[in-house]
């Protein structure tokens, strides 16, 4: 295995509901991430995907355990790991009166970019994401498709070695979300760790070098497409998907 | 190097406030115009009032037993507009039926009374049109009198009582620009504040941005005084537009109504209030900036962030309603009670000069709010369920001993 970008060693989270009492949304979770990976969360809704990645990208505090974003711990450094770390997921927006450009200066600013070296570094990623077409035009003009792939140069705008990606292609039509998909993959091959949520299996499998099974906040399986489809069983990974779940319910 | 982040999250909030129109509207366009647009409003109305109300066409009674002198200069005066008919003792049946406006008739000594209905417009009109002419007869009755008599005019007033104004035109000006625009300022700087900081806060976590800021790695202090200062501009910014629009207004149309009728008043006022002003703008704004931000950190909407803004807004009025009375002075108590001291620092300078220790006091008192507002915010805003309402929530603790403890004891 390469080098761990990534680290969760035994990760809980609770918190309190008026109405349920004490939820355990994350229960014991561990895995490790190496760069040039992308390791896969793959879940239904509320299986405690969103909430261990939170915990990674340092907006929630652990219960228990303890998490490293590339050798920074989310508790004792969470600027380290911060600085370290590009965060996206469906529920991070942009600012619709700033431009394209503005956005990614904005950001690579907030990131500590030197400012000798912001206007190179965002034009670069200008270029590497293919958004010069609409680099100057505001946010609020742009179609949800063009908004995405801001959004990921706005998590890569900083250079971070992890990124944690949640559902990023959650409402995306087919084709923006091929292309969001293509976008991970050539990040992968510059050598990003990442970390992906989806409940959708035909992504995992195509871009996942491992792959977690969570549910009710526990991983119940981890491993390769290939690895968890021989643990089931099964012959296609919704299979071994539906396989796993039942067997762990049981 | 780095440029700060408080000074990067300014000048995106500074970006996103001038390129909406909402908040354009509110802290640049209101304060701006609102002066023009009531002074030109109110002139056009008082303007068609006065004309409607000298058309007005009135039917008066007279009754019997009035004077027959003054019957005789009613009946021949030069307003056309009053039409007068003999009416019956009672009147009352009349006006009630709307076939009068108004009635004269005497009045058990020598004089006259005149009957209305002063709810309806028309009566109060014919009543004040009455009086006018009932005034004027009475003028020439009493000059003829003293003619008869062969008193002069000096001793037929017996003592005239006369007042010399001290004042000069600029402290007149002074003192009526300190009466005007203390009260509308607070309100300007309020609404200023108002907008910017509920986009700043609420209006972010409504459109799902806080979460991408805060995941960012700067300080989430850096962050706050970014925002902070943003809606601190916005208020200073709304706050002395308002000035010189007031200031403009006065100066080119209440200036030359004044000395139309007489009045020598010079609205210019020393150049030292002006400094003063811009420091009752700054403190003020740097206070409601500070409580505003404060209390609407943790609203999930916009709504939510009105409601919570709204009694800071309604406070921030309720000093500036005192600024009239006499009594009140800018001294060492006054000047510490936040936003009264930025009111009457506002007064008095336009209308005499401002000590050095009651600005002094003014800063502290107000740094000392703003850094407890601020600092509230920050804990705030490092909470967990502030930024994911409804899931960042640890369990709650009970306090020990004491609700427990009566239970155990009631059990027991």
């Amino acid at each position: 295995m390469p080098e761990a970008a990534v680290e969760a060693r035994h990760l809980c989270k609770s918190f309190f509901d008026d109405s349920r009492g004490e939820v355990k949304a994350v229960r014991d979770v561990s895995f490790r991430v190496g760069r040039g990976e992308v390791f896969g969360l793959l879940g239904v809704n509320g299986a405690g995907k969103t909430t261990t990645l939170r915990i990674l990208a340092t907006l929630m505090a652990p219960t228990s355990g303890s998490a490293a974003i590339d050798g920074h711990d989310v508790r004792d450094d969470p600027g380290g790991a911060r600085r370290s770390i590009g965060y996206l997921s469906s529920t991070t927006a942009l600012y619709p009166r700033l431009t394209a450009r503005e956005t990614l200066r904005f950001f690579a600013r907030m990131n500590g970019c030197p400012e000798d070296r912001l206007a190179a570094r965002v034009e670069e990623v200008i270029d590497t994401m293919a958004i010069g077409s609409y680099a100057d035009t505001r946010i609020e003009r742009l179609s949800t498709g063009m908004r995405q792939k801001v959004s990921i140069a706005r998590a890569i705008v900083h250079d971070p070695p992890v990124l944690v990606f949640d559902e990023p292609a959650a409402g995306l039509d087919v084709l923006n979300a091929h292309e969001m998909l293509s976008m991970i993959e050539k990040l992968r091959s510059e050598g990003h760790a990442i970390v992906f949520s989806t409940h959708v299996m035909s992504e995992a499998e195509r871009i996942c070098s491992r792959i977690a099974i969570i549910h009710e906040g526990g991983i119940l399986a981890e491993g390769t497409v290939d690895a968890l489809k021989s643990l089931a069983g099964a012959a296609t990974l919704e299979d071994a998907f539906v396989g796993i779940v039942g067997a762990g319910r049981a | 190097m780095k440029r700060p982040i408080f000074l990067t999250v300014f000048e995106r909030e500074m970006a996103g406030a001038f390129r909406d129109r909402n908040l354009t509207a509110h802290f640049i366009l209101i304060p701006l115009l609102m002066y023009p647009l009531i002074l030109w409003l109110g002139m056009t109305v008082a303007l068609l009032v006065e004309a409607g109300s000298e058309r007005l066409l009135l039917r008066i009674g007279t009754s019997p037993g009035l004077d027959p002198a003054l019957e005789a200069a009613l009946v021949s005066s030069d307003d056309s507009t009053l039409f007068f008919e003999t009416t019956g003792v009672d009147p009352s049946a009349d006006i009630a039926a709307g076939r009068l406006d108004a009635a004269v008739g005497p009045s058990a000594g020598e004089g006259c009374v005149i009957t209305a209905d002063f709810s309806r417009g028309r009566g109060r009109t014919a009543s004040a049109r009455l009086s006018s002419l009932i005034s004027d007869f009475r003028e020439r009755r009493l000059s003829s009198f003293r003619d008869s008599l062969g008193i002069g005019n000096r001793k037929w007033e017996v003592m005239i009582v006369s007042s010399v104004n001290e004042a000069g035109s600029r402290e007149m000006g002074g003192f009526i620009l300190g009466l005007i625009i203390p009260v509308t300022f607070a309100v300007m700087v309020s609404i200023g504040c108002y907008y910017s900081a509920i986009d700043a806060t609420a209006g972010e976590r409504e459109r799902g941005t806080l979460e991408t800021l805060v995941s960012t790695s700067a300080g989430r202090t850096g962050i706050l005084t970014g925002k902070y200062l943003s809606v601190l501009v916005s208020g200073m910014i709304s706050g002395l537009l308002n000035i010189l629009s007031m200031f403009l207004c006065v100066s080119a149309i209440l200036g030359p109504m004044l000395a139309g009728a007489g009045e020598e008043i010079s609205f210019d006022p020393e150049p030292g209030a002006f400094l003063a002003a811009l420091f009752a703008s700054l403190i003020l704004s740097a206070l409601l900036a500070a409580l505003m931000t404060a209390s609407s950190s943790t609203a999930r909407t916009y709504k939510e962030g009105q409601a919570m803004v709204m009694p800071t807004y309604i406070l921030s009025i309720l000093p500036a309603m005192f600024i009239q009375s006499p009594g009140l002075r800018l001294d060492a108590g006054t000047a510490a009670i936040p936003v009264l001291n930025a009111v009457l620092i506002m007064r008095e300078s336009l209308s005499g000069e401002v000590g050095l220790l009651p600005c002094v006091i003014s800063a502290a008192s107000t740094a000392l709010v703003c850094f407890a507002a601020l600092r509230a915010a920050a804990i705030l805003l490092s909470k967990e369920e502030a930024l994911f309402p409804g899931e960042g929530r640890r369990k709650r603790r009970r306090l020990p001993g004491l609700i427990s403890g009566r239970r155990r004891g009631a059990d027991a």
